[in-house]
This record gives C-alpha cells, structure tokens and sequence, in this order.
C-alpha cells in the first residue's frame, strides 16, 4: 500500500512536532522527517506544509545568515502551533488506539 | 537543469499566484536547493518542476487563481506601477497630440474695416460694394487670440473671392487695438488674448475668379494660416459683416488663370 497518502494525512503534526523540539529550517526539517521514517513525502508537500502553518499562524519564521550559503528561515511554534500540536496529538493517538482495536482484537 | 531554471519553471507553474506568495515561495525553494550537496540533479531529486509545483500548492492550500484580478495580483507591483505609468504617459502622449492638433485660439475679433463705398446688403445679412477694376480697394478684419497659448500667424492665403490686387498689413500690437499705424505683413506671434488688425490695401483686379455682369462673390470668411507648435493650419474667420462684390461688367482673369 503507498504510505504517501497515509503520511500526508499527519505530515502537519509531524512538521509540528519537529519544530517544537527546536527552532530548525527547511531541509534540517526535511532531513528530520526523512530520518524518522517521512522518507515518502515530497520537499514541496513539506515546504508547502510549513507555508500553510505559518499563514495559520502556528509557526513563525526568522531570517539567520548561513555559514553555508544564502540566509536560512528559521521556523518556531508559536502558543497557537503548540495547542494545535497537542490537540492533533491527542486525535491521532485516539484513531490509532482505535484503528489498533480494529486490527488487534 | 540548474538552479535558477528548476525554480524558474516551477515559477511558472505558479504563475497564477500574488506575486509576493509566488517570491516567498521561490525564495525558500531556491534556499532549499541551495542546501542540497553539490551536483545534485534537481529534477531527479525533487520530481519535475510542474509536480513539484503542484505538490506545494495542493500542500500549502492555494488554489488556483483566475480572473482579471488574479491576473493582476500575480504581476510584479512594480512592473504593475511601470506599465499603468507608461500607459498614462502613453495616453497623455496621445491626447496631447490630439489636443494639439485640434487647437484653434484665433477668432473674429470685433472689428472689420469695409472698402469705401460699401452698403448694407439688401435682402441679406453684411455689406455690398460693387467692383470697379482699378480703384482702390481697401478691405480688412481683426483677428483675436481667445486661447490660452500663443500661436504664429504666418499669413492670408488667397481666396477665390480675392477680387483686388493688394498688398497685406498689419498693425503693431497696442492696447487700443487701434488700427494705425498699419506696416507690411511679416509672421508674427499672436499672444493670449492679443488683437491685431490684418488690411488688404490696393486696387480691384480681376484675379483668380471668372466675374461676370450682374454676378457677384461673397466672402463669408478669412482665411488666416497660422502655426502652434509643430502644426501648420489654416482656418477660416467667419466675418461679422460677409463683403458681396458685384459685378456689373464682366471680369475675365488674366490668361495664366484661364
């Protein structure tokens, strides 16, 4: 079965919960993911995702120079992202309590 | 594909999007492919452009954009504000040349110096006098600039009614409008609201029109060439009184208008 779809549908809390660790930017956030088992979602799905949440007002963003190159957009949770964090935390450990029950009987 | 050409064509996938979304966006792919290692090969790593595109729209939340404000929205302000300002220039440019060309300040201006002789017309509005080949004929009008900016009077052209040999003059400019002293026409600049007086001075001739026994020639109006800016024209003063010539003989033109 393609996890992509599956992966989509809590990439928000994902992202989320990467940027709750720490203030990261994109392609540590990226790398983050990938590293955690996101290996099947898109760059554009997260950098879309990141835009999405930041228009919501969940993240905010900074501007930092780079050693490495052009400055990097530093992402944070804002009180709203972390409540948003939790809220969604709480609904898929339900689901997957749920979905668990189906399939575990 | 390099850099600057995967994010150019993602841009154009995206071009339907307000143009500060679309650089944020852009921004931050162009800062993502700068993080990935040397030689990576953009399309391979990141999918093509339009699905690239696609996927950081459908995961962003923006739907695609149409209509005449979209369209608008998803202009650079700035090219936005150069091409309204080049249109404005444009079209002041143009009305302008249409104004210019459509101005015409010169108007009749109250006064009219009849030849000697002449009488109320009978059975119709100004003045006749009766053509005698010879005599002195004196005949002249005021002409007004009623506009706002000056304009060149450059001469009288002949009319087919001009029947008199004649010399053209002209007054001096003089608060009085007075008529004397009167010199020989030169162009000259006729400023707002300046009158001068324009006077043919010389003897009935048979000129450039074919006369005849109990005939007669109308001159309703004066034609009065002038310039304003880089336009030449001429136009035609309605006079106050219009001069009936009557012939009572015939009055052939000479050969070379035959």
């Amino acid at each position: 079965m393609d996890q992509t779809q599956l992966l989509k549908g809590v990439l928000e809390l994902a992202v989320l919960a990467v940027i709750a660790r720490s203030e990261t930017y994109g392609y540590e956030i990226l790398s983050m993911l990938e590293s955690a088992g996101f290996d099947g979602v898109g760059d554009a799905s997260v950098y879309g995702t990141l835009r999405r949440l930041e228009q919501a007002g969940h993240l905010e963003s900074r501007l930092a120079a780079s050693d490495s190159g052009p400055a990097r957009k530093y992402y944070s949770v804002t009180q709203s992202g972390a409540e948003q964090l939790r809220a969604g935390t709480e609904t898929w450990s339900r689901i997957n309590a749920a979905f668990r029950e189906l399939v575990e009987p | 594909m390099t850099r600057d050409e995967y994010v150019r064509s993602v841009g154009r996938s995206l071009g339907d999007l307000p143009w500060s979304t679309r650089r944020d966006l852009l921004a931050e792919l162009r800062g993502h492919l700068d993080e990935l290692p040397a030689g990576t090969d953009f399309r391979a790593q990141l999918g093509p452009p339009e699905t690239y595109a696609g996927d950081l729209r459908a995961a962003a939340g923006l739907e695609r954009r149409r209509g005449v404000v979209a369209f608008l929205r998803a202009r650079r302000p700035r090219n936005l504000i150069l091409f309204v300002l080049a249109l404005t220039v444009v079209g002041l440019a143009i009305g302008a040349v249409a104004w210019i060309d459509s101005y015409q300040p010169i108007v009749y201006g109250n006064a009219t110096q009849l030849p000697l002789d002449s009488k109320p017309s009978s059975g119709r509005p100004g003045m006749t006098v009766v053509f005698r080949k010879g005599r002195p004929f004196l005949y002249g009008v005021t002409i007004r600039n009623g506009g706002r900016f000056p304009v060149r009077v450059l001469g009288v052209p002949r009319d087919v009614t001009d029947f008199f040999k004649a010399r053209l003059l002209m007054n001096k400019p003089n608060p009085a409008a007075d008529e004397r002293p009167l010199e020989h026409f030169r162009p000259f600049d006729l400023d707002p609201g300046e009158t001068r007086w324009l006077v043919w001075k010389g003897i009935y001739a048979c000129t450039t029109g074919a006369g005849g026994g109990g005939l007669a020639v109308i001159r309703e109006d004066i034609p009065v060439r002038f310039k304003f800016l880089w336009r030449t024209e001429t136009t035609f003063i309605p006079a106050q009184d219009p001069l009936t010539i009557v012939f009572h003989q015939r009055c052939p033109p000479p050969a070379r208008h035959r």
